[in-house]
């Protein structure tokens, strides 16, 4: 294991707040070595089509207008040590430095910052394991960088205002929407006034939401508020009826159920934070209900508690990717004061720390807006759904073995006594399920449950090419 | 006013569990306290592998220090015929299944030990056998041709840690074990002939007799009670694979490698043998609260003796590692009786504390309650280090 090439950052994730650290260490003439697991710069929220393309080309670039020019700058920029389609699957204290693992290769940095963005929150009721039952955003990934179509007839439900962009983008595609449901009942007079409140500085946000609703009624698309997703029906070969269902302010499903025929059910209630490669190397975690619940913690300049590791952008609470960029940007100042002190510059320090502020006023907003009701998704599922699809274990397992053990309160525990969460996708796809079901079960708030251990490594890695790390 | 019980058990974990389960079928009353959740710490880490033979540790050092490990045969010996009858006994899968173990040799000097080293555990009635380079690849065809000798323990095999100590805790709590999770031992002292002890909810326990079931912790609960154990933790790692249909039969060890390797019954791969993990520290001190901390180089080391070994394992993707810590004992033999100077508190640890944990429990329980035991455990009474706490 000897002579590892050694820099002075690495950085892991090359969305905004990876791209914004990147340029700005780079500026400073660190040495910077950037990972990630796409082909191209960008992250999930400005992917680019993947090379040999070089064209910089996201719709997402409409909503955030310096996602562009982040992109072309980054991919300008020949002192940053790209390293994509590389996965990094575990972090380590090696002395006074990180040692950085990936599937191809380890490197040594003095500072590394941990910029893993997010992954999209899977909702688990009946039938929401059948092929055809999918995230938004995987729909709008599949159709943008490798330009699929999934199917003719679309149903979307969630409560993220992703749903109406995604809808528009099916719509321009030549799919047929059947509806857009939205969990959450119709917003009142105040909530918008609030919501106005805090558009300065984020109005292309609001355009091209509004255009997009416009081009959807335009197109006598169905948009309905307090409408929930309560089963899909279907077989191996795919999805084939999907049901909505009237529901109350709490999303609790009541009344009315109508049943579609459908090919396509899009769920999107927002998105969860990749913490796993902060908290494998023991950065403290803190609990955050409304910016993506298990976030983690760091001292407000984006230092986490273990030394020489820093976070920015998702896995530091669900903001968005403004937020993201000046996080991203602030970590790059810290690295740089820390590496180097006499470098410090207090007055653009200051300066991110005050558009940092006026971000968090409108991601604040949002997410309060769109907050998902976790206990009333948790209760989709019936005893008979699977709650954890890589191990196929059903609720009524869970349920039974909380039963007879009562002494079981912590999530760590149900997964080691019922597998829920020991598969593949390594408990992304149940945790949020599983510990509201505990808190439920357990009469506890569902933070007091904890969260599943993050192990190395972090993704699925063959034993051959850990053997030689 | 505390709660009275006959003996209070302190830890979660197998013995712990198996212990109330054994002392609450005798009619005792027994309540069990864990400061986290059951089964959280070694007892559901580790791979739960049954392995009887003598492991890499006892015999990397030479025939003489393995004749020392040896003297702790006769427990393996109990253990063996105590797992194959649990599952019945208790009334609840435990996932135990003796397909027998292998420990393997690469070279001729590997080869030798082990010939030795079996000739040694036949002495003590052990069923082993050196098994024929052909017998070898008949019998295990996954593992690699650079295998030139092997023993075979046809009574090895693996029981389920994920189950076995929440089985024990479940049959225990239905013949009226207390059991209370999250709940830390803080002391204890001796008042008119039982031993008060505070827990960290502010509650007390008044119990005739306490047994520490405590594994790694087991000295920190000891030094309340005023004793000094002669145990050192150590940090351990295993990794886990995604599950692959089945193709390991055995129980995997080496002679010259640290590294036990078996395939569960959900068909993951759990890969472990000895790797260490550092334990941290706060002050100089082992701070046995935090997990040990997971060593790229023992990654390296153990996965690489894995995929050497069964080439096969090379190709799938491992899910996760982690670690855990478990406890020596300064001579490298079990500690199973009363503690020297307090005779009414009872330990059981060292060694291979899963295999041997079921064991201990039934001893430990004769023990407390006063019965005949039915082995010959004086040689692991922890009476013979009572140089260290003389008053």
């Amino acid at each position: 294991m000897a002579d590892l090439k050694c820099f002075d950052v690495a950085i892991i994730g090359a969305g905004p707040a990876g791209m914004s650290a990147a340029l700005e260490c780079c500026r400073n003439d660190l040495s910077v070595v950037v990972f990630d697991e796409q082909g191209r710069a960008g992250g999930q929220i400005f992917r680019q089509p993947p090379p040999p393309s070089v064209q910089v080309n996201s719709p997402a670039c409409r909503l955030y207008p310096f996602g562009e020019v982040l992109v072309r700058k980054a991919e300008a920029e020949s002192r940053i040590d790209w390293r994509f389609r590389q996965t990094v699957w575990g972090i380590f204290p090696d002395e006074d430095r990180i040692r950085v693992c990936t599937n191809k290769t380890t490197v040594l940095a003095r500072k590394t910052l941990v910029a893993t963005g997010a992954y999209e929150m899977p909702v688990a009721f009946p039938g929401w394991t059948l092929p055809g039952v999918m995230g938004v955003g995987a729909i709008q990934t599949l159709l943008r960088s490798q330009n699929v179509l999934l199917g003719r007839r679309f149903v979307l439900a969630g409560s993220h205002p992703l749903l109406v962009l995604v809808a528009d983008m099916l719509l321009a595609a030549g799919a047929e929407i059947q509806e857009v449901a939205i969990a959450r009942s119709r917003p009142r007079f105040r909530e918008i006034l609030d919501g106005l409140l805090a558009v300065p500085g984020n109005i292309p946000i609001f355009k091209e939401t509004a255009s997009s609703l416009y081009k959807l009624t335009k197109a006598r698309v169905s948009i309905r508020f307090g409408r929930i997703m309560v089963e899909a029906r279907g077989n191996e070969e795919g999805l084939s009826h999907v049901t909505l269902s009237d529901c109350d302010r709490d999303w609790i499903p009541s009344g009315a159920h109508r049943v579609f025929e459908t090919d396509i059910l899009g769920t999107g209630f927002g998105l969860l934070p990749s913490t796993e490669l902060c908290r494998q190397i023991g950065c403290a975690a803190q609990w955050d209900s409304r910016n993506g619940g298990w976030i983690v913690k760091h001292d407000g300049f984006q230092r986490t508690t273990v030394r020489n590791v820093y976070v920015a952008g998702e896995p530091a609470g669900i903001r968005g990717a403004a937020s993201a960029r000046t996080e991203g940007e602030l970590a790059g100042l810290m690295i740089l004061q820390d590496l180097i002190p006499q470098r410090r510059d207090d007055r653009l320090i200051r300066r991110n720390l005050s558009q940092t502020k006026r971000n968090r006023k409108f991601s604040d907003r949002v997410a309060q807006f769109f907050q998902p009701s976790m206990r009333a998704l948790s209760d989709l599922a019936s005893d008979g759904t699977v709650i954890c699809r890589c191990e196929d274990v059903k609720r009524s397992a869970v349920a039974e073995f909380l039963e007879r053990n009562s002494h079981a309160t912590s999530i760590n525990s149900v997964k080691l006594a019922c597998r829920t969460g020991m598969g593949f996708c390594q408990g992304r796809y149940c945790h949020h399920t599983l510990a509201q079901i505990l808190s439920n079960a357990t009469n506890q708030p569902v933070e007091r449950c904890g969260e599943f251990t993050a192990r190395v490594p972090v993704k699925p890695i063959p034993a051959r090419d850990l053997s030689d790390v | 006013m505390p709660e009275t019980v006959d003996c209070l058990v302190v830890g979660g974990g197998l013995l712990g569990s198996a212990l109330a389960y054994y002392l609450v079928c005798s009619g005792s009353t027994a309540c069990l306290v864990e400061k986290d959740q059951l089964n959280q710490h070694a007892s559901g880490r580790n791979a739960g592998s049954l392995h009887f033979q003598l492991e890499y540790r006892m015999i990397e050092h030479g025939l003489d220090a393995a004749k020392k490990a040896a003297e702790a045969l006769p427990l393996h010996l109990d253990a063996a015929r105590e797992w194959s009858v649990l599952s019945t006994r208790i009334g609840e899968s435990i996932g135990v299944l003796q397909s027998g173990g292998m420990m393997l040799a690469e070279t001729s000097e590997q080869a030798l030990l082990l010939e030795r080293k079996t000739e040694l555990e036949r002495s003590y009635g052990l069923e082993n056998r050196m098994l024929s380079s052909d017998e070898i690849h008949q019998r295990a065809p996954y593992l690699s041709s650079a295998i030139v000798a092997a023993a075979l323990c046809p009574l090895e095999g693996r029981a389920n840690p994920r189950g076995a100590t929440l089985a024990f805790a479940t049959v225990a709590e239905e013949f009226g074990a207390r059991i209370r999770a999250g709940i830390a031992v803080t002391g204890m002292k001796q008042q008119r002939g039982r031993w008060r002890t505070s827990l960290s909810d502010g509650s007390e326990i008044l119990a005739r007799k306490v047994a520490i079931a405590a594994g790694s912790w087991s000295a920190r609960i000891a030094a309340m009670a005023g004793i000094a154990l002669p145990v050192v933790p150590i940090g351990l790692m295993m990794a886990a694979t995604v599950r692959v249909a089945p193709f390991i039969k055995h129980l995997i060890q080496h002679a010259g490698r640290r590294l036990s390797l078996n395939q569960s019954a959900e068909g993951t791969i759990l890969i472990g043998g000895g790797w260490p993990a550092r334990l941290h520290e706060t002050g100089g001190v082992y701070d046995l609260d935090l997990p040990p901390e997971i060593l790229p180089s023992s990654i390296q080391g153990n996965l690489h003796a894995a995929v050497s070994v069964v080439p096969r394992v090379g190709e799938i993707p491992v899910l996760r590692i982690w670690s855990g810590a478990t406890l020596l004992v300064a001579d490298q033999l079990p500690l199973v009786g009363a503690l020297p100077r307090r005779s009414d508190l009872f330990i059981a640890t060292g060694g291979s504390a899963f295999t041997l944990g079921p064991t201990y429990a039934r001893v430990l329980a004769s023990k407390i309650l006063e019965k005949p035991v039915d082995l010959d455990v004086s040689r692991f009474d922890p009476g013979r280090f009572v140089s260290l706490n003389n008053a």
